[in-house]
């Protein structure tokens, strides 16, 4: 199979997982308790407007039951539209459209982070066994891995932001610059399409410290993954068998180590945008960072069903697609996996 | 060498002289800064030598163009009246609309009865046994449009209002407008409203949001499927007050500018600053480093918590005024240990009312135990504060009535706060405080949807926590909200339909009567009648409480207790 055809195989199985996912995320929000008028009318004293009240359940379809909302929700999204949100009265595509860009600049920020830091450092680790160097490495990957964004985020602040003064507190671009005009509502390249350069270097100094802290966890485990893959391989008879032959250990290390033992790293960084994504969440409400996080949160917590459907589809779209590339990476890598 | 000893010697006392006069001169200069700026100038003209000295320590104080403020945002319909139910909007709508008329906001801010005083409506009559309204237009009034404020202006404004209210369905919120048989300009400047029964809250009604004052021929402009506007309306200001919406980025940033045209307002205050900038912060850890590092001048909605580090700033202090929201404990009484009235006296003295307020509450708010605010028509602190954590006495009634070992219910806790409350956290004091009185309450946990849904359908078994607001600053309003809604939903005509008829009968009169020492007599019996039966027992008045930079004078809260007026706040450079 060659890889168009493989790539069209992905696609036609990714709409039966979001079809999947739908109707389980649909399910989960059902199977909460309550309903979210109620919740909604009890703000401004409910019993003042039972009427209105039923009329908003009728409005709104919330009064059908669990599967023909869904057959709704379903045929609309269709046709694509994804409905309208009980809490913004906004298309919920325009709710989308404002706030993803933000999380994913700020994840794929701190997936370039986690790369460049992560898999260097697990090569130095590997190379360097039981050493010093090693040791620290280690040691401050296992830091990465076990320490809670929210506590790791507010120590930063305190020393980077408050203290020392050399990185910004908080959003996506300082309170005294006019924010670029949306055109992607990614602000490092709607500023450059602009020619707005002071907002381009101001919205790269603040993506310094949030993408930081959302990264370095992920260096953690791609630095520990990474050495475990290495120390693997190179004992391995072919390394034996490079060296023998006579080749620098840079040639031993980059095209025969480093080929065979980067299939699980690579592997891994599919599964850790899915990470990236759920964890900005925190460092969003920590950051002030205008992302989808905080939408998701905010819907969850007020019950606006569509608006969590719709956002746990796109987290599974670009989840899905980051493991489709990642196949797709693999492939090249390792000439045994033929799709 | 001698010489060279007295030398250094005679330098250094001269030195210290020196010093010690410029110390004191200092010091003197440090008093005349504290002298309001009209008596210095007394002293001009008294002691001509300091004359120059003043002048130059003393300069006419000089304030920062911009103030910017920690707010968490809540965005739900927009900005521009009627719609937008969230406090942030409401907060919002209040800096850049005005109403016909206003509540005196520094009056209201002390907790003195609040009467609605002329604002862009320059005076009123009502006539026709209360059913005839008829209002003066201030003149030389501009929208931010650039159009005037004419007679039909409002008239197109509050017609408007009722529009989009209907478009909306949420004509059961505002009853009354169905009661209205005209609105018509009477003169250039002149309105006349004309409702078919007696009304009295209208002028607190027409200061609150729902009823500001917009360019309504702008907003016809921007019509999309008939609602006259309010798509556009939600991210855009065409009012009359201080502040104008200069850009909105949702989720992140809403900057106000000055209004230069402004009128000046009912008390004559201008705005102090050229432009807010208000800042979605929701991590209050972060807001707390902002405001202490000073890139933030004023925040908003901090934790109590935060609150309490930052008094401990020297460059930050908290400003706290009374906020219209209260915090409630709900049974139906319907429930078959609250259906008996001495023990739904003995629910009342179980509650450890001033431990709430200091340990949950951390001191922001004040114990209340009614449905009428001070401030309010039939405010009477002998009923806000009637009972006391009694739990021995409390205990000998549930034993009295049957119970010798206590009795066992459950209450459900939930994500939310009113104020400073956490819900979770009230609920937990409410299971320590009860288990004192012999009441063994398991904690549940639920949803606000879930014990909500449970109340409108008349099933709540169990006991729960709220917080409710109200709209405007009128009794009618708690008391129509509540006495004749909530009350009711918490089983009050199943278990005395006696006093659920007279609660309607005293909302009723409530409404009609014109006569302020009248309404307070009847709001004061209903909030009697109220304490005594309902369900939903209030327990504290919330404060708001505000973080702001020393270098910020001037903090007032807004009569609807929702934010401070921004008009007053000055920021000195």
């Amino acid at each position: 199979m060659n890889i168009g055809k493989f790539i069209l195989r992905r696609l036609s199985l990714q709409i039966f997982v979001l079809l999947g996912l739908t109707m389980f995320t649909f399910i989960l929000m059902f199977g909460l308790p309550g309903d979210p008028a109620a919740l909604l009318f009890s703000a401004g004293g409910i019993a003042a407007g039972m009427d209105e009240y039923h009329a908003f359940r009728a409005k709104w379809g919330l009064d059908l039951p669990m599967w023909k909302q869904y057959l709704n929700f379903v045929g609309n999204l269709i046709r694509g539209d994804m409905g309208t949100s009980l809490v913004t009265r906004a298309p919920i595509i325009d709710n989308l459209k404002a706030y993803f860009p933000a999380t994913i600049e700020l994840a794929f920020v701190s997936f370039i982070f986690a790369t460049v830091m992560g898999i260097p450092l697990g090569i130095i680790s590997a190379l360097k066994r039981n050493s010093w160097i090693d040791h620290i490495i280690r040691a401050v990957s296992l830091f990465g891995v076990s320490m809670p964004i929210f506590w790791l985020a507010i120590i930063m602040l305190i020393i980077f932001y408050y203290y020392l003064g050399i990185v910004p507190s908080s959003q996506r671009i300082d309170l005294e610059m006019e924010i670029p005009k949306q055109i992607t509502g990614f602000y490092l390249i709607d500023t450059v399409i602009t020619g707005y350069w002071d907002g381009f270097f101001n919205s790269i100094y603040h993506l310094i410290l949030p993408s930081f802290i959302l990264g370095f966890s992920v260096v953690g485990l791609l630095a520990r993954v990474t050495r475990a893959s290495i120390l693997e391989v190179i004992t391995q008879d072919y390394v034996r068998t490079a060296r023998s032959k006579g080749l620098q250990e840079k040639t031993v290390i980059g095209r025969h180590v480093m080929r065979n033992a980067l299939i699980p790293t690579v592997t891994i960084l599919g599964l850790l945008v899915g990470g990236l994504l759920s964890g900005a969440v925190l460092t969003e409400t920590i950051f002030a960072w205008p992302g989808v996080g905080r939408f998701a949160v905010q819907s969850i917590m007020l019950l606006d069903r569509l608006a969590v459907v719709d956002i746990t589809i796109l987290i599974g779209v670009s989840f899905s697609t980051a493991n489709m590339i990642v196949d797709i990476v693999v492939a090249f890598l390792d000439p045994r996996i033929r799709y | 060498m001698k010489n060279l000893k007295f030398v250094t010697k005679l330098f250094l006392f001269t030195s210290v002289l020196s010093f010690m006069i410029a110390c004191s001169t200092t010091e003197t200069v440090e008093v005349i800064k504290e002298v309001p700026v009209e008596k210095v100038v007394e002293k001009v003209v008294e002691k001509e030598v300091i004359k120059e000295v003043i002048k130059e320590v003393a300069p006419a104080p000089t304030y920062a163009k911009s103030i910017n403020v920690r707010d968490v945002f809540f965005f739900t319909e927009g900005f521009t009246p009627p719609r937008g139910g969230s406090f942030f909007e409401h907060r919002i709508s209040q800096q850049i609309y005005e109403g016909l008329t206003a509540l005196n906001t520094p009056m209201v801010t002390r907790g003195d009865s609040a009467v609605p005083v002329p604002n862009l409506a320059e005076s009123w009559e009502i006539s026709g046994g209360g059913t005839t309204y008829t209002f003066q237009i201030r003149d030389g009034v501009k929208f931010t449009t650039g159009n005037p404020l004419t007679g039909q202006a409002v008239v197109d404004s509050l017609k408007r209002s009722i529009h989009v209210i209907e478009l909306d369905k949420a004509t059961a919120r505002f009853s009354w407008v169905t009661d209205i048989v005209s609105i018509d300009a009477t003169g250039d400047m002149e309105v006349t409203m004309v409702l078919k029964n007696s009304f009295a809250p209208l002028l607190a009604i027409l200061a609150s949001k729902q009823f500001l004052i917009v360019d309504a021929a702008e907003l016809k402009k921007h019509e999309e499927e008939g609602d006259w506007g309010a798509a556009w309306g939600a991210t855009n200001s065409v009012g009359t007050a201080a502040y104008q919406i200069d850009s909105w980025v949702a989720e992140q940033r809403l900057t106000l500018k000055r209004n230069k045209d402004y009128w000046g307002g009912h008390d004559g205050v201008g705005p102090g600053a050229d432009q807010l900038v208000f800042s979605n912060i929701p991590e209050n850890a972060t807001a707390e480093l902002m405001i202490s590092k000073g890139e933030v001048d004023v925040a908003l909605q901090m934790d109590p918590i935060s609150l309490k580090t930052l008094d401990l700033q020297p460059k930050v202090y908290t400003f706290s005024y009374p906020s219209l929201i209260t915090c409630n404990f709900l049974i139906d009484r319907r429930n078959e240990h609250a259906a008996n009235d001495e023990i739904f006296k003995a629910i009342h003295m179980a509650i450890d009312y001033d431990g709430l307020l200091s340990v949950v509450a951390m001191g922001l708010g004040s114990v209340h135990q009614s449905l009428i605010l001070p401030g309010m028509l039939g405010h009477d602190p002998a009923i806000s504060n009637q009972w006391k954590y009694e739990p021995e006495k409390a205990k000998a009634i549930i034993a009295e009535q049957g119970y010798p070992d206590g009795f066992s219910i459950k209450l459900q806790s939930r994500a939310g706060a009113c104020g400073s409350v956490v819900y979770t956290k009230g609920i937990e004091f409410l299971q320590a405080s009860l288990k004192k009185a012999g009441i063994n309450a398991e904690i549940v946990q639920s949803t606000g949807s879930k014990f909500w849904g449970q109340i409108i359908d008349g099933t709540l078994k169990d006991m729960g926590i709220s917080g409710l607001g109200a709209t405007y600053f009128d009794p009618d309003n708690p008391a129509s909200v509540r006495a004749t809604s909530e009350c009711f939903l918490l089983g009050i005509e199943e278990h005395n339909p006696t006093v659920a008829a007279k609660l309607k009968d005293l909302v009723a009169q409530g409404r009609a009567e014109t006569d302020n020492d009248k309404r307070h007599t009847i709001y004061r019996e209903l909030n009697e009648i109220m304490v005594a039966n309902c369900g939903e027992m209030t327990v504290l008045q919330v404060a708001d409480t505000v973080a702001l930079r020393t270098n910020i004078t001037d903090g007032i809260a807004m009569p609807h207790g929702f934010s401070l007026d921004f008009r007053y706040l000055r920021k000195a450079e």
